[in-house]
């Protein structure tokens, strides 16, 4: 008898909360509402139309996503693009980061210094930074000078096809690290000294100690930093805007570049729209599947 | 897990937003206020405000279209316009959304390739031109004006044409003692000046990763990529030899600097500017880039010959658009930005080489200081042929420069490029 009953007074408590919840929510929840999900659906509504910018929108059905697999030769391209440079920038920017992060908190002075220091980068925006490596990585810049004096070929950075990716990837993960490497320093901090101490006893070494014990203990400010990285290199885009606008011959051109190009330049908003949906079912299947993972990898002490 | 996957949901919308916020392409939001707020001239008459969305790029070029506005007002004291200036890459962005949205401008800036793919968004100009005794379309250089004419229809009024003429850094030539270029140089000639320029750093010609600068080379080498009807056609072999001769002047030769950077088209101005290459192609809009950025004597001359002497022409208007509230108004503004006194002021600030024959000796006269200049100008509209557009040529122009860019980094031949650009371009125009 006196479960229902408890149930009952559960149920009562909860309704009352629900709507005082709900007044609290809304500001944030109309704005979700309104820039989020409102726009969302419209795009999916979109993107099963031919819908010029100017003139009759036509429903088609599934044919920009037809078009775009079957017929469009440079969505291929576009999409291999992307993720060479999603592997890329997520391995070199997580590598770097974490070197960065077991350098720094190894210091015992000045680490403070090092952290912003590195981080720095972030404040400066991508836009700023991508122009600076335009000259740095342009034919009289520092780097080209450096390698003709040390009698090596200069590349033609943006401007080759093997080389323009590789640029932009090099702009991008210096711009980028600095973010990971700040969760990295926060996530070693974190690993309890007993649990080194307790290894370094048992007779394991430096390197021992940081891959079997610190590395495990970190793992889940590892999969954080990869997560988020993985999304939102996906969505690269102001780096090839500025440095390439995903030339020479759409080496660079990526998903979101596309979409835009699609959108604003070509005034094919049906196919933009598409685009955008391929590229939230990429980042949604790879988003699953590292959550899927995550429980082979990462380690959650409690 | 739901956290991540709303956090992954959220971010990959974000761009969808920025679609959706020009999606509605209703009629609603026709508040242009076009002067229906009751204010008078002084001769008791309703002022008429017109919007005019132009393409501008620099503070310098703004004061002088608000000179030609203002004039408007003075000739009609009813009319009064107001300008909104946009840089060229945010115009063509600017334009469609505008146009979309129903808050079209009354008056709008066009490029003569752009035209066909707005022409269903400018006003016809036919029946008032009928009732105007003052337009003396005679005036206008016809190779222009033909740009903007479909199916007998004006649909824009030219402000300026250009013919593509070269540059040539008279300095750097006077530094190697090699001879100027002129009206009778050859291919041959043409080679020979930029071996013996191409020392020390510097480069006889420089490319950039756009066609405009390169087509009117492709035809005096005796190829074509767009023929007269519009047609885009690119693996002729005659085409692909003169593409090849071009990236070879980059790759084998080291004629040209390799393009480092083919987002930026005029990377070669930039290049030209800093003093080491000797001969560039562009047309004479870029005649203050000349003024105000080189710091070394400039000449010009006609494109050298290869097969056949040629070049093309190019030129910007002004349309109205067919969903003003006050058309009759809009083209008496339009005639006037567009008419003999307006298109003096322009050539007198060497903005502009007039698309009226009338008032074009302003325009040398302003120009005076550029030895050569009106010559190569004369010469070049002899010679010159309108510079044929496909439709899309927005698009199609970005497949043609992006394709190109692996021939002019010698990674890949004019003839296997032009198989791939073709496909592209036929598969969009399909």
């Amino acid at each position: 008898m006196s479960v229902p009953e408890k149930k009952a007074g559960f149920k009562r408590k909860r309704k009352s909360d629900f709507g005082v919840a709900l007044v609290f929510l809304a500001p944030n929840l109309i704005g979700f509402l309104i820039f989020t999900m409102i726009p969302m659906a419209f795009s999916l509504v979109m993107s099963l139309y031919d819908w010029p910018l100017t003139g009759e929108h036509t429903f088609i059905g599934l044919g920009n996503f037809v078009k775009l697999f079957t017929e469009d030769v440079l969505f291929w391209k576009i999409m291999k693009n992307t993720l060479v440079y999603v592997v890329a920038y997520v391995a070199f920017n997580v590598l770097i980061a974490m070197g960065m992060a077991v350098w720094i908190t190894s210091l015992k002075k000045a680490n403070e210094f090092f952290r912003s220091a590195f981080f720095l980068p972030m404040m400066i925006g991508i836009v700023s930074s991508t122009m600076i490596f335009k000259w740095i990585l342009s034919d009289a810049g520092l780097v080209n000078s450096l390698i003709r004096f040390f009698g090596g070929e200069a590349p033609n950075w943006f401007g080759s096809t093997s080389t323009a990716m590789v640029a932009v990837v090099i702009v991008s993960v210096w711009q980028g690290f600095g973010y990971n490497m700040v969760i990295f320093i926060s996530g070693l901090l974190g690993v309890s000294q007993s649990v080194q101490e307790a290894a370094k006893i048992d007779g394991a070494n430096a390197v021992q100690t940081f891959f079997r014990v610190t590395l495990p203990c970190m793992s889940p400010s590892i999969f954080f930093a990869v997560v988020m990285t993985v999304i939102s290199s996906f969505q690269v885009f102001d780096q090839t805007f500025v440095s390439t606008m995903g030339g020479p011959n759409n080496e660079t051109n990526t998903l979101v570049l596309y979409l835009y190009n699609n959108a604003f330049k070509y005034q094919r908003l049906g196919y933009a729209s598409a685009i955008a949906w391929v590229l939230f079912f990429c980042i949604l299947i790879v988003t699953a599947f590292l959550m899927k993972q995550q429980k082979h990898f990462v380690n959650y002490e409690s | 897990m739901k956290k991540r996957k709303v956090a992954a949901f959220l971010m990959a919308m974000l761009m969808t937003l920025s679609l959706a916020a020009c999606g509605g392409s209703g009629d609603d939001a026709k508040t242009d206020g076009n002067g229906m707020d009751g204010t008078q001239t002084d001769g008791g008459e309703e002022i008429v405000e017109l919007r005019w969305l132009n393409k501008c790029e620099s503070e310098a070029e703004a004061a002088i279209w608000q000179q030609l506005a203002d004039n408007v007002t003075k000739e009609y004291p009813n009319i009064k316009v107001t300008i909104e200036n946009t840089d060229w890459t945010s115009y063509w962005t600017k334009l469609p959304v505008e146009l979309a949205s129903g808050s079209a401008p009354d008056l709008m800036y066009m490029h003569f390739s752009r035209a066909s793919d707005y022409k269903n968004s400018m006003l016809p100009l036919g029946e008032y031109i009928k009732d105007d005794e003052n337009v003396n379309m005679d005036d206008f250089y016809s190779g222009i004006l033909d740009c903007f004419t479909f199916d007998d229809e004006v649909y824009a009024f030219p402000y300026d044409f250009g013919p593509y003429v070269m540059y040539y850094n008279k300095d750097l030539f006077d530094k190697y003692k090699v001879e100027y270029p002129d009206e009778e140089t050859d291919w041959e000639e043409f080679l020979e000046i930029c071996k013996k320029l191409s020392v020390d750093g510097n480069y006889g010609t420089v490319f950039c990763s756009s066609c405009d600068y390169y087509i009117p080379q492709v035809l005096s080498l005796g190829g074509e990529v767009i023929d007269e009807n519009g047609t885009f056609e690119i693996t002729d072999k005659e085409t692909t030899d003169a593409l090849q001769t071009l990236a070879d002047l980059i790759n084998v030769q080291g004629y040209a600097p390799k393009i480092a950077d083919t987002a930026n088209t005029v990377w070669n101005w930039e290049q030209f500017e800093a003093g080491n290459i000797g001969m560039l192609i562009d047309g004479p809009w870029c005649v203050p880039n000349v003024i105000n950025y080189c710091d070394f004597k400039v000449g010009y001359t006609i494109v050298p010959a290869a097969q056949q002497h040629v070049t093309t022409i190019n030129g910007s208007g002004l349309a109205v658009s067919n969903t003003t509230q006050h058309p009759r108004e809009a083209y008496l503004a339009l005639q006037s930005l567009t008419g003999p006194a307006a298109q003096q002021i322009l050539a007198e600030n060497g903005r502009a080489l007039p698309s009226r024959e009338s008032v074009r000796n302003y325009y040398y006269e302003a120009m005076s200081e550029q030895e050569g200049l009106e010559e190569a100008i004369k010469a070049s509209l002899d010679i010159g042929i309108p510079y044929h557009v496909t439709e899309n040529f927005s698009e199609v122009s970005t497949i043609l420069n992006s394709g190109m860019d692996v021939v002019f980094s010698g990674e890949a031949t004019a003839e296997e490029a032009a198989k791939d650009i073709q496909a592209q371009v036929d598969a969009l125009l399909k």
